[in-house]
């Protein structure tokens, strides 16, 4: 039996009414611990890579995918879509991925959605910085795209786990 | 190229694109180096060398997702030296950029030729 969700009791809001099947509880619902991850919105500015991300995600990996092409389109998107997770490229014109995971933080509906990033700057001082600031992974680039999915599923399990 | 690679049509496209970003890499390395004229002047050829570093930083991320190692590593050391010349005192150097684009068009000629 699994422990309950640190968040289990927290009755859901009107502010939960428009979004996604995931976040759309019955009032007085309780946060599934195990819930399975199925929306996505990435942001990466790159043509290239955010195709082939559509691509292993979606066709491959069979979630449902929104792709951004900057940090400032994620903050736009949100009030009419709320994802399982977000998947942030690191360096974007606009608004990169860690100003754009400060500003998701800040934001009561999107606080608790876990935000992975999926950048080539995987220094120990890059990656102490984007855990510090609340990531819960990272993905470094490059990724192969067959097996992208199955990695945000492990990540996104490991932060609903850690969550409890 | 598999027949059933999922990616086969992504990959025809990033080429014919990558083609145009390492057109565009050499141009502006071209102005770079055009404009790292006058001592104590050293601003114009330092813009190009930083927007060398991020185009090329963003066709080694892409390449290397498409498993291009060759390109990616080429692009990937433009974007070192790039960023090396950037920082320089006293201004931009452009003979290790114009060393790293020469290893990146031969790669990324190969790359094309497996396209045509």
């Amino acid at each position: 039996m699994r422990r309950p969700a640190r968040a289990e009791g927290k009755p859901a809001t009107s502010a939960d009414a428009p979004i996604g099947e995931a976040f759309a509880r019955r009032p007085g619902a309780r946060a599934a611990p195990d819930r399975l991850l199925r929306r996505v919105v990435v942001a990466e500015d790159d043509p290239d890579i955010s195709a082939v991300v559509a691509l292993a995600l979606g066709r491959v990996g069979g979630l449902d995918v929104t792709i951004c092409h900057d940090g400032r389109a994620v903050l736009d998107l949100v009030p009419h879509l709320l994802p399982d997770l977000f998947l942030l490229d690191v360096m974007m014109p606009e608004l990169g991925g860690l100003e754009t995971l400060i500003r998701l933080k800040l934001e009561p509906r999107t606080a608790t959605i876990p935000v992975i990033f999926m950048t080539a700057r995987v220094r120990p001082c890059d990656l102490g910085a984007y855990y510090a600031e609340g990531a819960a992974g990272v993905i470094a680039k490059p990724f192969d795209p067959m097996t992208l999915s199955q990695h945000l599923r492990k990540l996104y399990a490991e932060s609903r786990h850690a969550a409890i | 190229m598999q027949p059933s690679d999922p990616l086969a049509d992504l990959r025809c496209r990033f080429i014919d694109r990558s083609r145009e970003r390492v057109a565009r890499l050499r141009a502006l390395l071209d102005e770079a180096t055009w404009r790292h004229g006058p001592p104590g002047d050293v601003a114009p050829g330092l813009a190009c060398a930083d927007a060398i570093a991020r185009l090329a930083h963003q066709l080694a991320g892409a390449a290397g997702t498409f498993g291009y190692a060759a390109v990616s590593e080429a692009a990937a050391a433009l974007e070192d030296r790039a960023r090396a010349s950037a920082e320089a005192v006293g201004g931009l150097d452009p003979q290790p950029l114009h060393e790293g684009m020469a290893v990146l068009e031969t790669r990324m000629a190969a790359l094309a030729a497996t396209r045509a």
